[in-house]
């Protein structure tokens, strides 16, 4: 399949998960580093420098949030996070903190192998150099400030325009409400009040979607932000 | 010295003075003529002395009488009020009406305002209470801290601490220190002895009916705990008979499998395989309803609460219905306008999808499922209804509590579902209910308040 293989650092406390993973992971072509501590998974990082990590936030001897932090100091290998469902704030902790993304436990095999090339491939193209980015019917064209769903220009305001470029300039990427916020409204709005940005939403959605109750090309998270669809 | 032994034998002092001047005065009369005037003049001037001596002496005494009738008084007074603040304690509902009224008896016998403090648990103290409200006291520290430690008078005006601004009472019963009041007199004043002995007697009665209320909390909390217990051991019951159905499936497909002679067709072993995937799933909702029942179970429910939009919420619903129940049709009604609720969506989220979950299997119809979202002026309301069978009343009655007497229930997992989607609701101080509708089918309504702050 690769022709170099990619390695992925998996670091995950519980064995059996562990040894899934693995089988998963190296029957899909990737050479499978484990770690079962961060303070293992800091020497491996600095000695293998992975391709990817794929982060369990459960670990038994440091909280893999702040894991994260220290790791973002120094490197951008990218970091998809592992969590147990129901726990939407440490997904939004970790997206905040620099993960790619976040998967929950449990996740079947598709999913994740989906998951790590979407994460891989949007890391090798230079975000925010193309000017054009298409799914479905869906286009927008980043050089003239266009939204078009199936050839037919939507005419959105300026703040809905930005939203929907920010979304669409890392398509896949979960973006949180105070991320899109900070970016749309500057740094000193209010993150923790979302409302305008969800009304906003609303009104994109309307505007773009056939039916806003099952939307095709910007997802809810719910309790987390929103993701533009892939292709 | 002299004084105080005239004033402790006022009565026999008058006595000997009034009839020691009045026989002076009759033998002075009696020795008119047989005397000469300058010893006239020195009995009369004699007997003047000891006449004055017996007015001064009887004012005292009518001194005395008064003063005696002005302690009777305010004793009277005193007893008034510790009567009557012993009734009203009596009637009290609750412990923090009990503070109330004792602070505000203190107040009105010795016209100094106060506070009351009980010990934290941890070696120091919380302000529970002030009379008049909001009352700003001096920082006080180490008198009430020892007060409440020793279960003695500290501050000022006694042995210890009396720097301070304070004077701490202790409020005991039997001997045990239960709070400790503090009374901030006037920079000159110190309390009479016995306005000190009105605060004392006030408290004693504040004593009684304090630890009256304890012990009455504390039976309560053991009568609590016993329930609990028993509602612990129903639902492990419940659980356990819940949990082992689809192992028993999970384990009976894998072992099937795992036997290479049965000679097994691609097609049964795909079967078996998916069958595997499917009670995994269900196994999973449950551990999912399990953890939130930790979460909203709990004294104080872990809730993640932000304001949400009823569309995305909807969209949720709606797609998770999509991906579990293929073949079902969701009808969404929801108002036109822009709507917010403050909610943990993750949670209204799992209430909406058990509540779908049972009309999917309970309602044995096939017509559409309807979910729809009214917005009132306080609340938001959620609906959703089915056209089936409706619930029986047996099940009317106890719909929401979770029941271990379903054991031999085919479909697994209703009671607890139900009584979840209770607790999450309650936890969001809104309202569940369930019934039948006049049309036919089941309909389960929701409200949630709009301006909570929770």
């Amino acid at each position: 399949m690769n022709n170099i293989k990619d390695s992925i650092l998996v670091i995950e406390d519980e064995n059996y998960i562990l040894k899934v993973l693995d089988t998963l992971l190296s029957a899909d072509g990737y050479r499978v580093i484990c770690a079962q501590s961060a303070s293992a998974a800091k020497s491996i990082i600095t000695s293998h420098m992975p391709d990817l990590i794929l982060l369990d936030l459960g670990l038994p001897d440091m909280d893999g949030i702040q894991l994260l932090k220290d790791l973002r100091k120094w490197s951008k290998v990218p970091v998809i996070v592992v969590s147990a469902r129901q726990m939407e704030k440490d997904k939004v902790a970790a997206l905040d903190e620099g993960a790619d993304d976040y998967i929950s436990k449990p996740f079947s095999a598709p999913e994740l192998l989906a998951r790590i090339r979407a994460v891989m491939r949007r890391n090798s193209i230079n975000n925010g150099s193309s000017e054009k980015y298409q799914v479905g019917d869906f286009l927008i064209d980043f050089d003239r400030h266009v939204v078009s769903v199936k050839g037919v220009p939507i005419k959105l305001t300026q703040v809905e325009y930005r939203i929907v470029e920010l979304i669409a300039r890392q398509p896949g990427k979960v973006l949180t409400y105070s991320y899109i916020i900070n970016n749309i409204w500057g740094p000193y709005a209010d993150a923790e009040n979302n409302r305008i940005l969800r009304v906003n939403m609303s009104n994109i959605r309307k505007k773009i979607e056939s039916d806003s109750m099952a939307p095709k090309y910007i997802l809810t998270e719910i309790g987390v932000g929103y993701r533009m669809a892939e292709q | 010295m002299k004084t105080r032994f005239f004033a402790k034998n006022k009565r026999t002092f008058f006595l000997i003075f009034f009839f020691s001047g009045f026989i002076i005065s009759a033998l002075t009369v009696r020795l008119m003529g047989s005397m000469g005037s300058g010893h006239i003049i020195i009995l009369r001037l004699c007997s003047l002395c000891l006449f004055f001596l017996s007015v001064r002496q009887a004012y005292l005494i009518y001194k005395d009488l008064v003063d005696e009738r002005n302690v009777n008084r305010e004793e009277i007074h005193r007893e008034k009020l510790i009567s009557q603040l012993s009734e009203s304690l009596l009637q009290a509902s609750g412990i923090d009406e009990l503070y109330t009224l004792t602070l505000k008896s203190i107040y009105s016998v010795v016209d100094c305002p106060s506070a009351i403090f009980v010990s934290d648990g941890s070696g120091g103290f919380t302000r529970i209470k002030s009379y008049p409200e909001g009352l700003l006291l001096y920082p006080p520290d180490e008198e009430i801290l020892h007060c409440l430690k020793e279960g003695i008078r500290t501050g000022r005006g006694t042995a210890s601490f009396k720097e301070k601004a304070l004077t701490c009472y202790p409020v005991k019963a039997e001997e045990k220190v239960l709070a400790a009041v503090g009374l901030l007199a006037g920079p000159d004043t110190i309390l009479s002895a016995s306005r000190q002995k009105t605060v004392e007697s006030l408290l004693l009665r504040a004593g009684v009916a304090l630890e009256r209320f304890r012990l009455a909390e504390e039976q309560q909390q053991a009568m609590m705990e016993k329930e609990l217990e028993h509602m612990r051991s129903d639902f492990l019951r419940t659980i356990s008979h819940d949990l082992r159905t689809p192992l028993t499936g999970i384990i009976g497909a894998c072992s099937a499998l795992e036997q290479g002679d049965l000679n097994l067709t691609e097609s049964a072993k795909k079967d078996l395989v998916s069958d595997i995937g499917a009670e995994a799933q269900w196994l999973l909702r449950m551990v999912e309803n399990l953890l939130s029942v930790t979460r909203v179970g709990a004294e104080k429910p872990i809730l993640n609460i932000s304001e949400q939009p009823i569309e995305e919420v909807l969209a949720e619903v709606l797609e998770k219905t999509r991906t579990r129940f293929p073949s079902v049709q969701l009808r969404i009604h929801q108002p036109d306008d822009f709507l917010m609720v403050p909610m943990d969506a993750t949670l209204i989220v799992q209430v909406l999808m058990n509540l779908i979950d049972n009309s999917v299997k309970y309602a044995g119809s096939d017509k559409p499922i309807d979910l729809s979202v009214k917005d009132n002026a306080d609340t938001v309301q959620f609906s959703i209804k089915d056209q089936g069978i409706g619930l029986s009343e047996k099940k009317l009655r106890t719909l929401f509590e979770p029941s271990a007497q379903r054991s031999g229930d085919s479909s697994h997992g209703m009671g607890l579902g139900l009584s979840l989607c209770k607790s999450i609701i309650t936890a969001h101080d809104g309202t569940i209910s369930g019934e039948n509708n006049p049309e036919g089918g089941a309909e389960f309504t929701i409200t949630l308040p709009k301006g909570s702050d929770l």
